[in-house]
């Protein structure tokens, strides 16, 4: 990445975001005055009950729906439409059952009209990291839930976002391979220093991935609480079998429920 | 967006009926203003004269052709539905018969009708055979896929529970295949009045059909217009009946689509 | 491959029985030809019966063509304009609750006798099932990845080349078989009421001289063109699906 902005420290900013839904007889308020701002290279993991509004929230942020108060700033900018700089991950792959791994994860470019041969180092080597070396050629109905997972995320950042957005990415799939989906992407942003927002329903991933957790009110959501993950980088997925990890976990948990309550 | 949501629309469908009328009113116009030869176009107008005029025949013939199809829907719905548990119940006869049964569908089944004529004369009898040998092939293919399409844990349970395989039949497969066997019969409805009708543009000696070729040997285009009407009537009718009837067997039995 | 072989046994065995019959004169060869009187038939009057063959198999592939065309393109207008479709779809919808084939004459009244009264006709009689499967098809498309275009910033034309359209082609084909069918059929019934050529005046000329063993040869020649027509569907399904590579999301429907 170029560094010109560097004036600009703030990857997307919310600025009293809300969202109300025109929906009848009531209209439905989502999200209610929601500000924070995720730095450059920030992790930020987002925590709340089911049904108070973060797929909204990260939809706006993925500018697939505008807020109807507020203000939304990416990279300094006001917001409007799908960013160019933007990779998104949603809870199922949605991968195109035609094209195989590897034109799969090339999508982006093709629907931006960037040569193939531009980025098909840079897939090969997303495709390696996250471990589907030799599963290029292979159709999706070919691969297990976590390996379609794996080719989504190779997809979301192939073309070198700077900012992720992932929306409870990992929730459709078993346990085991949940956690392991938790390291591989560990593992990526050892490397990568890009922002990100992760919603998620899994306290540990959370704590994990992320620098900074916030949890959600209920419907409108709001930011209710707000923590620094204490834990230096890099991290490794030991770090969640330390005591000091499971302090942190049991905290949050307890702030969740005082929150619920 | 199935056919069959029209059988029992939720409300009046206004917007469509608004338009309906405005293109009966431009038809009407446009007839007038362009003076478009009767032989072409009738006005709407000419042709609810017509119908007026030869009600009393129009009557007869529809009678003829109503009930010509009507009784071969029924038979092509039983015959069907026979034909297909035997084939459910018994492998040998469904391998033999569920190929044929395919390739029939592929097949013109109406181009069959002269034979029908050159087997059974003209008139009734004729009609009414190749009524029901087109209506049948939609019922038995419908319900065999019905009588398949039975959920493999469903009659798992019922044969863990001791079930018989007649009781598996009777409380689990039939159940599960009455939508199909309605969405044959809903095409059966159909096809039995296109055998009738077609039947008489071949050869008849009554029936709408005929009327029609009659009119249109004379080249009175409003009585053509008129017959077909009625005809359309009488096809939506059968068709209309049997979405009622499904639905006071989803009522009865409470099966859902 | 055994129960091919089964039902191919099935057919041979209802053929000799069939031959059988009629030589033993438990039918009469008047009422039922037998298939060798058929066989006999169709090489007896090769000329008559491929030229009328012809005639059928052309008017019936062009017939299928256009009810393509016109099918998917007003399937394509209906889903495309919310307005459209709520004028125009339960009409279109209560024209195939009507016993439709039965409007031949009118277009007999329109266009006279030739080709474009039968042509019209097959393609009033075959559309409906082309615009049926590009609605579904069109629908059809998973949601995912419609936001994932929309994501990516991908235009209307690209979303509908590349995801859209790969999604609606199953759905569009199995429409496609049941056209072939249909388009078929609205010829021979064209045929019918015209009564100028085809297979289908073919049928009803010899049926009118008690011909049975000329009904059945042009009736085989009909099977044949529907067959044929069929299969040429079949073989782009085929091709699709291998550049398809992996289960087809749509269905058969009626
Ligand atoms: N397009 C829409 N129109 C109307 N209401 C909507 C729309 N999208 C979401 N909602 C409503 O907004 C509220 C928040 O939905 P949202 O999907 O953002 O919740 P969530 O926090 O992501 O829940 P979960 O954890 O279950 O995914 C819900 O009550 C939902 O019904
Ligand atoms: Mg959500």
């Amino acid at each position: 990445m170029p560094e010109a902005p560097a004036l600009i420290a703030e990857a997307i900013r919310f600025d009293a975001v809300g969202k109300t839904f025109p929906t009848r007889p009531v209209p439905l308020r989502a999200v209610e005055s929601v500000s924070f701002a995720v730095r450059r290279g920030e992790f930020v993991a987002i925590l709340g009950p089911s049904g108070c509004g973060k797929s909204t929230l990260l939809m706006m942020a993925a500018g697939l729906e505008t807020p109807t108060e507020g203000r939304l700033e990416r990279g300094g900018v006001k917001l409007h439409g799908p960013h160019r700089q933007t990779g998104v991950m949603f809870q199922d792959a949605t991968l195109l059952p035609w094209l195989s791994v590897l034109d799969n994860v090339l999508f982006p470019a093709t629907i931006r009209r960037i040569p193939r041969a531009q980025v098909l180092e840079a897939a090969m080597r997303l495709i390696e990291t996250v471990g589907l070396k030799g599963f290029e050629g292979a159709r999706p109905h070919e691969l297990s839930g976590g390996m379609r997972q794996r080719a989504a995320i190779c997809r979301a950042l192939v073309l070198d976002p700077d900012l992720i957005l992932m929306d409870e990415p990992f929730s459709a799939l078993d346990a085991i391979t949940r956690d392991e989906m938790g390291d591989v992407l560990l593992d990526l942003w050892q490397h990568t220093q890009k922002s990100a927002i992760f919603v998620t329903h899994s306290i540990r991933e959370a704590v994990l991935l992320a620098d900074r957790v916030l949890v959600m009110s209920r419907r409108p959501a709001t930011v209710a609480e707000e923590l620094v993950v204490p834990f230096p980088r890099p991290r490794t997925p030991a770090l969640a079998d330390s005591a000091e990890f499971g302090a942190v976990v049991a905290h949050l948990r307890g702030v969740i429920a005082g929150n619920m309550a | 967006m199935s056919v069959s949501a029209l059988a029992a629309p939720a409300r009046l469908p206004w917007l469509p009926l608004l338009v309906g009328a405005g293109v009966l009113l431009a038809w009407d116009l446009a007839v007038r203003l362009a003076q478009v030869p009767q032989v072409l176009l009738p006005s709407p107008g000419s042709v609810a004269a017509s119908l007026w005029q030869a009600a009393p025949s129009l009557a007869r013939h529809a009678l003829a052709t109503g009930g010509a199809a009507t009784g071969a829907f029924l038979v092509a719905v039983l015959a069907g539905m026979v034909l297909a548990a035997v084939m459910m119940l018994s492998p040998l006869l469904n391998r033999l018969l569920y190929p044929n049964l395919l390739l029939f569908q592929l097949l013109p089944k109406v181009a069959l009708g002269p034979l029908f004529v050159v087997w059974l004369g003209i008139g009734l009898p004729s009609l009414f055979a190749f009524a029901v040998f087109v209506s049948i092939f939609p019922v038995a293919v419908g319900t065999l896929a019905g009588l398949r399409a039975a959920d493999p844990s469903q009659l798992r349970m019922c044969r863990a529970a001791g079930g018989s395989e007649w009781q598996a039949f009777r409380y689990i497969r039939l159940p599960t295949s009455m939508p199909y066997v309605f969405a044959g019969a809903k095409v059966a409805a159909t096809m039995a009045f296109t055998g009738a009708t077609v039947g008489e543009f071949i050869s008849a000696n009554a029936g709408l059909g005929y009327m029609v070729m009659q009119a249109q040997a004379r080249s009175d285009t409003p009585l053509i217009f008129a017959a077909l009407a009625v005809l359309c009537v009488l096809g939506a009718a059968l068709y209309g009946a049997v979405g009622l009837a499904e639905d006071a067997a989803r009522r009865r039995w409470g099966t859902r689509r | 491959m055994k129960a091919a072989l089964t039902s191919t046994l099935a057919v041979l065995a209802m053929l000799l029985g069939w031959e059988a019959l009629v030589r033993g004169r438990a039918v009469s060869a008047d009422l039922l030809a037998p298939p060798s009187a058929v066989l006999e038939a169709l090489l007896r009057h090769p000329e008559i019966l491929l030229d009328q063959g012809i005639s059928t198999a052309r008017e019936t592939a062009l017939g299928f063509l256009l009810a393509c065309l016109i099918g998917a393109a007003m399937g394509a207008a209906l889903s495309s304009a919310a307005l459209l479709r709520r004028v125009a779809m339960p009409w279109v919808l209560a024209l195939q609750i009507v016993p439709k084939m039965a409007l031949a004459p009118l277009f007999v009244v329109w266009l006279g006798v030739g080709a474009p009264c039968r042509l019209a006709f097959a393609v009033f009689i075959a559309f409906f099932p082309v615009l049926i499967g590009t609605t579904a098809g069109l629908a059809g498309t998973d949601h995912g990845a419609l936001r994932l275009c929309r994501v990516l910033g991908a235009g209307w034309w690209q979303t509908v080349l590349r995801v859209r359209l790969p999604y609606a082609v199953p759905h569009l084909l199995a429409g496609m078989k049941t056209a072939a069918t249909m388009a078929l059929l609205g010829v021979v019934i064209g045929e019918f009421v015209t009564a100028q050529q085809g297979l289908g005046y073919v049928v009803m000329f010899a049926a009118s001289l008690g011909e049975t063993a000329l009904v059945l040869a042009a009736i085989t020649l009909l099977c044949g063109i529907g067959v044929a027509l069929y299969g040429v569907v079949l073989l782009a399904e085929w091709a699709f699906a291998r550049w398809y590579g992996a289960p087809m999301p749509a269905g058969e429907f009626g």
